[in-house]
């Protein structure tokens, strides 16, 4: 047992008020001289001890009570937590650009050495991590343990995150702090523009660097032409080297030839006529680069267009839908959309086959959306549905509850007031993001927005983008089967110039893509971006959903084996005063008691025993 | 038997009146003569002992009544009512033990007893009986013989003006120790809280009526005796032994009542069969009861 705030304990030496009163104040009684005593002693009730007993009950309730008072002012828990010791976190880079012949077993031994050099008294564990941040070995003494666990690791085809390895060794030393090092290439496409990652103040981060391959090969993109294939092939290297590079589809060899390759990026046509609806992969053979980013596979069918519902007011006679309407017209040839405009009180309308076919719903306006319309979207979004939310003025908040379901809502005020803003991504790893590019996601921030609402930000909501007074512009909800995006303004240029920004028509067809699962641009995904149902793994796959057919490539920037400086990397380490994986961690005991709130139950007691204290003494009087 | 007193003249019979007047006598003639007014508008009359009257001879009336100087006179027949006198001797025995000193409302059972004495004595010398008093608690305290002399009552009167409370009472000892002593019956009129055993204190009266006295028990109560009104941890101290009992009178009331209410049953029940008048009396109510059962057994002697 333990207390938040133990210095009310203090408080039971009040006990000793009453236990005083009672030595002190012990009430004897009245003295009556009587004359027939003999009969008062004769009385069966007559045990002068009766009263002593009832008194000391008293004094016992009256002391019990304060007790409970101190008790439940110190705040009590029960402090189950093991005391925690520092922990020392291995944490081996797994990535692509660590799969160059020899990396990895250099890993190997740099991540042993660190074991050794685990300090006494410390515990140890293992993350892998590529995109994604992976605990192989749990806190533990057992190096023997550690050295295994880090001889288990093994390149895959993943591009490289600092801030997820980071964040998860944060996740296991908690506030207490400790040792994170850091087994890695040091490659500089690491970091996001901007990103940094925290840490708990009391950790220390250090790099153990393999060296990075000198030179790599790598088809970084394929795209189809009119008289055949136009693939990109980057040499990191600083010499032009010449290399053999290979056409194939569907498995088969249509063309191959050596060519040289000059440091930088190298455009290489290939073959002639294609045929529609195979896999064409392009690879060049680089034996001592990366051996995953050798091919690059490129998807030769036409899509089939994505059905879009636009619920605006008005429909399509009404101009609510016009850019959005524009955009999504505009989206990339071999990736059509077909956008259907209707008004919201038609949403209910729509039969249950014309609601399977439709991809995404983006939710401009809400006059007219009754109940019924809103059922319909709710089943449309938790039977993995995507909705995109512009909230404009005309979307009526109300008429918004229970579309994400019962216990999700879509939560924003509508316009704060006229003022200029801009925004920009806050998170440009997302996939939204990621698919414009560097270049159309820094262009999103020339849109001048007077009227945006006030999105209301919670445990399930992910802020993706914030205008410059740091309020939400772009807010994703954490959903179990659908995907859902509020933009905290109109589409339609009622409130802002966006829609004649250049950057608006690919970020609407983005947002919509990534609510509608749809696969990108040249319907492809890389490894980190992989749908549900589709293994993480280079090559043709097909979404589980519904059939339609993607290719999975490597993520491009993780060819690049350039490095940064040790500096650098731990410059964007950021030490927080708080502790755990996120600065605002609630894992101490001001939480355990929270949750378990014993307090209220000493309280609840103490009024009880002041009942029955008052009863007690309401029968001696 | 029973006299009506009107409620006006109930005042200067009212315990609290009579115990702040300080002269005992006059306590006493206030307290008698108050009685006798209202008695001479009751139906109850006859007793009046100084009271004569001449009226016509009537068939039947006793010749020897006949007033022969009136019918000298006036030739014609009266029969003359004489002042009469007794011999008869009334000893009172006043309960001084300790517990007669407790008193709830101002009054204590020991000034009622001593205002109630008075008063007897005062009636009786009035009546021309010869009178006595005998203080008792455990053993006989004071004793002032039963004489009818003029003069007398004053000494009665001065006896329990010195009395005070004792010791612890003993009613069947006193009581024992007169009847040996009593050498010609008379009226005892024992005046008590019998606060004792009741075995003994029949036992002494028996004694008593054993040898020819017609026996008057006054029982006096307080009305908290009886009531026990008494609510929160309380110490009861013993009058008569000083011993403390302390207890939630509250939950003492009931079986406190019951043992009150059983012993005055048991005695009224007993003194009943031992032919011995029995009065109740509160100390809150007025002291004419007592003066009735004195009158009353007056009438009954010859």
């Amino acid at each position: 047992m333990s207390f938040l705030f133990p210095a009310f304990l203090l408080g039971a030496v009040t006990i000793a008020i009453p236990i005083l009163l009672h030595l002190v104040r012990r009430e004897r009684g009245p003295v009556v001289p009587f004359s027939a005593v003999r009969f008062v002693r004769r009385s069966p009730a007559v045990r002068t001890r009766r009263p002593r007993l009832r008194e000391l009950l008293l004094l016992l309730l009256r002391v019990t009570a304060l007790l409970l008072l101190t008790l439940a002012f110190a705040r009590p828990f029960v402090d189950d937590a093991v005391p925690e010791r520092p922990i020392t976190v291995i944490a081996i880079d797994r990535s692509l650009s660590m799969s160059a012949p020899g990396q990895m077993e250099e890993a190997h031994r740099l991540g042993a050495a660190e074991v050794d050099r685990v300090p006494a008294g410390h515990r140890v564990a293992v993350v892998a991590f590529d995109d994604r941040a992976a605990v192989v070995l749990e806190p533990t003494d057992d190096r023997a343990a550690a050295v295994a666990a880090v001889e288990s690791v093994s390149a895959t085809a993943g591009s490289t995150r600092y801030a997820a390895a980071l964040s998860s060794a944060s996740g296991l030393m908690g506030a207490e702090g400790g040792r994170v090092t850091v087994v890695t290439d040091l490659q500089a496409a690491g970091w996001s523009d901007g990103e940094a990652a925290a840490v708990p103040r009391a950790a220390t981060v250090e790099a153990a660097v393999v060296d990075p391959v000198p030179g790599n090969l790598a088809v970084t993109a394929a795209a189809r032409t009119a008289d055949g294939l136009s693939a990109v092939v980057r040499n990191t290297g600083p010499e032009a080297r010449d290399a053999l590079v290979v056409l194939a589809v569907d498995d088969a060899v249509l063309e191959s030839r050596v060519v040289t390759l000059e440091p930088g990026a190298n455009g290489v046509r290939l073959g002639s006529a294609l045929p529609a609806g195979a896999v064409a992969s392009v690879e060049v053979v680089d034996p001592d680069g990366y051996a995953g980013d050798n091919r690059r596979y490129l998807l030769l069918d036409p899509l089939p267009p994505a059905r879009v519902l636009v619920v605006a007011n008005g429909g399509r006679r009404g101009s609510d839908a016009y850019f959005v309407d524009r955009a999504l017209a505009a989206g990339a040839e071999d990736a059509p959309f077909a956008a259907r405009v209707t008004e919201p009180g038609a949403v209910s309308s729509l039969d249950r086959g014309e609601w399977e076919a439709v991809a995404a719903v983006l939710l401009l306006g809400t006059d007219g959306l009754e109940r019924e319309g809103r059922g319909r979207l709710a089943a449309f979004v938790a039977a993995g549905g995507g909705l995109v939310v512009a909230a404009g003025r005309g979307v009526e908040p109300a008429r918004l509850a229970g579309v994400l379901g019962p216990d999700a809502r879509i939560d924003f005020e509508p316009d704060a007031g006229e003022r200029p803003r801009r925004w920009v991504p806050a998170d440009r790893r997302h996939p939204v993001f990621r698919a414009l590019g560097e270049a159309a996601a820094s262009a999103l921030g020339e849109g001048t927005f007077l009227r945006a609402a006030v999105a209301g930000e919670g445990a399930r909501t992910r802020v993706l983008g914030r205008f410059d007074d740091g309020t939400a512009a772009l807010v994703e909800y954490d959903l179990d089967a659908g995907r859902a995006l509020l933009f905290a303004s109109d589409l339609n240029g009622a409130g802002n110039d966006f829609p004649r920004r250049p950057g608006f028509a690919p970020f609407v067809v983005e947002m919509v893509r990534y609510v509608a699962r749809l696969p990108g641009g040249a319907r492809e995904v890389t490894i980190a971006d992989v749908p549900d149902g589709v293994s993480a793994v280079a090559g043709a796959a097909v979404l589980p959903e519904s059939g339609r057919r993607l290719v999975v490539n490597v993520d491009p920037r993780e060819s690049d084996p350039a490095p940064m400086t040790v500096e650098a990397f731990l410059g964007r380490v950021d030490p927080r005063t708080a502790g755990g994986a996120a600065p605002d961690d609630d894992s101490g005991p001001e939480r355990r008691e929270r949750e378990q709130a014993y307090w209220w139950y000493a309280l609840a007691a103490m009024l009880a025993v002041l009942v029955g204290e008052a009863w007690v003494a309401r029968a001696m009087a | 038997m029973a006299a009506s007193v009107r409620p006006n003249e109930l005042r200067h019979l009212d315990p609290a009146v009579v115990a702040r007047i300080e002269s005992l006598e006059l306590r006493a003639r206030t307290v008698v003569e108050g009685f006798l007014i209202g008695l001479h508008r009751s139906p109850f009359q006859g007793f009046s002992v100084e009271f004569s009257e001449y009226r016509q001879y009537m068939p039947g009336d006793d010749l020897s009544t006949l007033d022969w100087k009136v019918y000298g006179r006036s030739d014609r027949f009266y029969v003359k009512r004489f002042e009469e006198e007794t011999n008869l001797d009334c000893r009172i025995l006043l309960d001084v033990s300790a517990s007669m000193a407790y008193g709830s409302h101002g009054v204590t059972k020991h000034a009622y007893a001593v205002s109630l004495a008075a008063s007897l004595a005062y009636l009786m010398h009035r009546q021309r009986d010869a009178v006595g008093l005998v203080a008792f608690d455990d053993d006989i305290a004071t004793e002032v013989p039963v004489s009818g002399r003029p003069g007398h009552l004053r000494r009665v009167l001065a006896a329990l003006d010195r009395l005070e409370t004792g010791r612890r009472s003993d009613v069947a000892r006193p009581l024992t120790r007169l009847a040996e002593a009593l050498t010609r019956p008379g009226l005892v009129v024992v005046v008590s809280d019998l606060l004792d055993e009741p075995k003994s204190v029949l036992r002494g009266l028996r004694h008593l009526r054993s040898r020819g006295a017609d026996v008057i028990v006054l029982h006096l109560l307080d009305p908290a005796e009886r009531s026990f009104p008494f609510r929160r941890v309380t110490r009861f101290r013993d009058l008569e032994t000083g011993a403390e009992v302390r207890t939630l009178a509250s939950r003492v009331r009931a079986p406190y009542r019951q043992a009150m209410d059983e012993l005055v049953a048991a005695y009224e029940r007993d003194l009943r069969l031992a032919d011995v008048d029995y009065h109740r009396l509160d100390t809150s109510k007025p002291l004419d009861g007592a003066l009735q059962s004195y009158l009353a057994a007056r009438a009954r002697r010859p």
